[in-house]
């Protein structure tokens, strides 16, 4: 009886994980719960917020209480996938408590990201078939708006490695990338548009609008609303970065 | 049309990557994904109907395919929605804001946010109905097995 207040903390650092790889709340619930009923609880009780877990377990009439709190949230889908698969198993006895502990751990210190070079590289083919797809013909064109790619890739990897809020970086490197875009030599007017915008899809918030959606549809109305005022937030800031070079730069504009 | 099917499955499979997707609902997404902007391509003289249809299609297939797959269904739909993401409408409404054309700009958020709100109509709907036919299919699976256990 005694390992229990330990044992419940597996179910704890599954849903830690999850909320801090973004899952969608209602996911971090069910999954939360699903293992402290396989674990032998009587009752399990989540309350998860984006900033934060509180869950009560019951065994034996005895009520365990544990809060966690969350403080910065990121993208890490591969981490939500695994997690899902470590708990399926968990809870059809595949696999033992002391295996589903040792590969939780294990995610909870693997890196997350890929390395820097490979992301501004998929970044950087991604913005190319992006500026293919808004019908820009022009080699020089699409060269530069591949260049934007990795350079979005890599401006928001460097912003997020000297700790500024995440907001800030948006607009800084949404700033950046429309002042290189501004100097790109022989660029034709009518290609600045295009060749900017497919960069700018990078930074887009369609992580944070989707998962909103669907807990908003769930009925999870408070994260589902602080998700999409995230989401608007940051489009609102890629706009102001815009923006701001366009007016310092209004001579260079196209008309 | 077969370039615009080429490149958002490439766009969308860079995408899956940066997302930190693995490989197998990723490549599931750029087929959705793909799909979802040709249709959307196709409908574009109602860019808002174009884009619910597009988006319910990526959410039902996603639907179908995840519980085969053993995956989240957000790890398919996130990377899919990207296509269809009102980036240049959005850009045109900032740009006529920035040369002083306040009424087209607000034309132009307006049918931004009726496209944005499609695609959440999309997804929603899409998982409404999904979930109800994801249960049909397992009550047929299961009273299939009961048959054969006879």
């Amino acid at each position: 009886m005694d390992q229990w207040p330990s044992r419940f903390q597996l179910p704890m650092l599954a849903g830690e994980l999850l909320l801090v790889n973004g899952a969608e709340v209602f996911r971090v619930e069910q999954t939360m719960e699903r293992m402290a009923y396989a674990m032998g609880a009587e009752r399990a009780d989540t309350l998860v917020v984006l900033s934060g877990i509180q869950a009560s377990f019951t065994v034996n009439n005895q009520v365990f209480t544990y809060v966690r709190r969350v403080h910065s949230r990121r993208i890490g889908l591969r981490i939500i996938v695994e997690i899902n698969s470590i708990s399926r198993h968990f809870c059809s006895d595949d696999i033992t408590f002391e295996e589903a502990e040792v590969s939780l751990k294990a995610l909870a210190t693997a890196p997350t990201h890929r390395s820097l070079w490979r992301k501004a590289l998929a970044s950087g083919f991604g913005t190319l078939s992006f500026s293919i797809l808004f019908q820009l013909q022009d080699p020089l064109s699409l060269f530069y708006a591949t260049i934007n790619g990795f350079l979005a890739s890599f401006l928001t990897d460097l912003f997020a490695s000297w700790h500024i809020p995440d907001f800030l970086s948006t607009f800084c490197t949404s700033f950046c990338l429309t002042v290189v875009t501004f100097l790109y030599p022989f660029l034709s007017d009518g290609d600045i548009d295009r060749v900017l915008l497919a960069a700018l899809i990078f930074l887009l918030p369609g992580v944070p609008l989707t998962t909103s959606i669907r807990e908003l549809t769930n009925g999870d109305l408070l994260s589902g609303t602080a998700r999409l005022t995230e989401a608007v937030i940051t489009l609102i800031t890629i706009a102001a970065g815009v923006y701001t070079v366009f007016t310092l730069f209004s001579w260079r504009l196209p008309v | 049309m077969i370039y615009d099917f080429l490149f958002s499955f490439t766009a969308v499979l860079c995408y899956a990557y940066l997302f930190d997707v693995p490989l197998g609902p990723s490549i599931t997404a750029a087929f959705t994904g793909s799909l979802a902007w040709v249709i959307a391509q196709i409908w574009l003289a109602n860019s808002v109907f174009g884009t619910f249809l597009a988006a319910f299609i990526i959410a039902a297939i996603a639907y179908l395919l995840a519980p085969r797959l053993h995956v989240p269904v957000t790890s398919i739909i996130i990377p899919g929605i990207i296509v269809l993401v009102p980036g240049m409408a959005a850009y045109k409404a900032l740009r006529d804001m920035i040369d002083g054309n306040y009424i087209p700009s607000i034309m132009g958020i307006i049918s931004v946010s009726a496209i944005t709100f499609s695609i959440a109509g999309g997804l929603s709907v899409a998982e409404l109905i999904m979930l109800r036919v994801n249960r049909m299919i397992q009550r047929w699976q299961q009273s299939r097995k009961k048959k054969k256990l006879k």
